[in-house]
């Protein structure tokens, strides 16, 4: 072992201890000054570097939690309602591929051909529902603006600051 | 340093307050540690460790078991001081005040530990083998005098248990490099607690060498 592996080794203590360590350092004044001066200066330093903090930070830290609000991930405690979500989520992409498509029978697969898809899809199922779909656009509008704003003052907004101030429930 | 347990954490993430508390009083010496080590300061370090509780408080919820929770949190620690430290550098501030180096790379103009070797062996000198300044005021001055990056992870690696290659996730740097900072840090502890500042020794010279 060189004097330079050797002194990695002993800084750092990293990995089982090299086979030679120390017949090298037995054999080598540098290397035994070496091991001797960083043993020392784990003791020293150790105790200076890991420090308690002062008494009025420990109470101010206690305080913390019961003054702070509580962030709790709705996601993590409701699972189940988690895979119903994709499970209804999922049967519905179905059902939209379904009606867009048509009947499996009318379905072909189109690789490049532009004309036979668009074709295609005129003549689904979907084009006709979709064509005497009366959509409510003043309740579309609210609905999304009240769900904008409730997001704006979630724990995820931008504006948590202000319902945290005001109280609201998280 | 204690890896608190996953139900501790769970029961924290679920807004159990009790658990809140045992988790932070379990973390805040090595937080404070990391803070003091950065900051220098002991208020400022004070100010950086409450803050550092306030984030882990208000995003303990997203945390997801990617990595080990304390490796999480000191991440958290480090940005926090890392901020603080960068406003700290500010004009209006920063009068009379050497800048800091912000960057945890930290300074790389030593030689190489192969080109010190070729040239020659400091560890075979005579004052290499005296004793050291042994005070705690003492060692803390020399400690000041390391970069951050070498503080830093120096402080790290005495936490116990601590893995390197936690210590690296930490700072956000290579293994290797980190190991570096360690061995460098530990090399110019030793000559700053043998040798003051300006490079004569810190005790009277033995009178079999002059």
């Amino acid at each position: 072992m060189s004097c330079v592996d050797v002194r990695e080794w002993l800084a750092t203590r990293d990995g089982p201890r090299p086979v030679g360590l120390d017949e090298h350092v037995a054999g080598c004044a540098g290397c035994t000054a070496y091991a001797a001066r960083t043993a020392e200066i784990d003791v020293l330093a150790r105790p200076v570097l890991l420090v308690t903090p002062p008494l009025d930070l420990q109470l101010r830290l206690a305080a913390l939690v019961q003054t702070q609000p509580v962030y709790v991930p709705v996601a993590a405690e409701w699972p189940l309602l988690g895979v119903i979500a994709w499970a209804i989520a999922a049967a519905l992409g179905a059902l939209a591929a379904w009606q867009i498509f048509g009947w499996l029978q009318s379905f072909s697969l189109v690789v490049g051909d532009v004309g036979v898809a668009v074709q295609i899809v005129l003549t689904s199922p979907a084009v006709l529902y979709l064509s005497e779909l009366q959509v409510d656009l003043s309740g579309l509008v609210l609905w999304s603006g009240l769900g904008l704003v409730a997001w704006l003052f979630s724990p995820s907004g931008p504006l948590r600051d202000v319902s945290e101030r005001l109280g609201l429930p998280a | 340093m204690a890896e608190p347990s996953y139900e501790l954490v769970l029961r924290a993430q679920r807004g159990d307050r009790a658990a809140m508390g045992a988790l932070m009083q379990s973390q805040q010496n090595y937080v404070y540690s990391i803070a003091v080590s950065v900051m220098k300061d002991p208020a400022e370090a004070a100010d950086m460790t409450q803050e550092a509780f306030i984030r882990l408080l208000r995003s303990l919820h997203t945390y997801r078991g990617e990595t080990k929770f304390t490796t999480w949190l000191y991440r958290l620690t480090t940005n926090v001081c890392l901020d603080g430290l960068r406003r700290r550098r500010t004009p209006a501030s920063a009068g009379g005040r050497p800048f800091v180096s912000l960057d945890l790379e930290g300074d790389d103009d030593e030689a190489t530990p192969r080109d010190r070797l070729v040239d020659e062996d400091p560890w075979g000198r005579p004052e290499e083998g005296s004793a050291l300044r042994e005070s705690a005021a003492e060692v803390r001055r020399a400690l000041y005098e390391l970069n951050p990056a070498q503080r830093l992870a120096l402080t790290l690696h005495y936490f116990d248990d601590m893995r390197y290659e936690d210590i690296a996730q930490v700072m956000g740097l290579p293994l290797n490099t980190v190991k570096s900072h360690i061995r460098r840090g530990k090399e110019r502890l030793s000559r700053l607690l043998v040798r003051d500042g300006n490079g004569s020794t810190g005790r009277e010279p033995c009178p079999a060498l002059t």
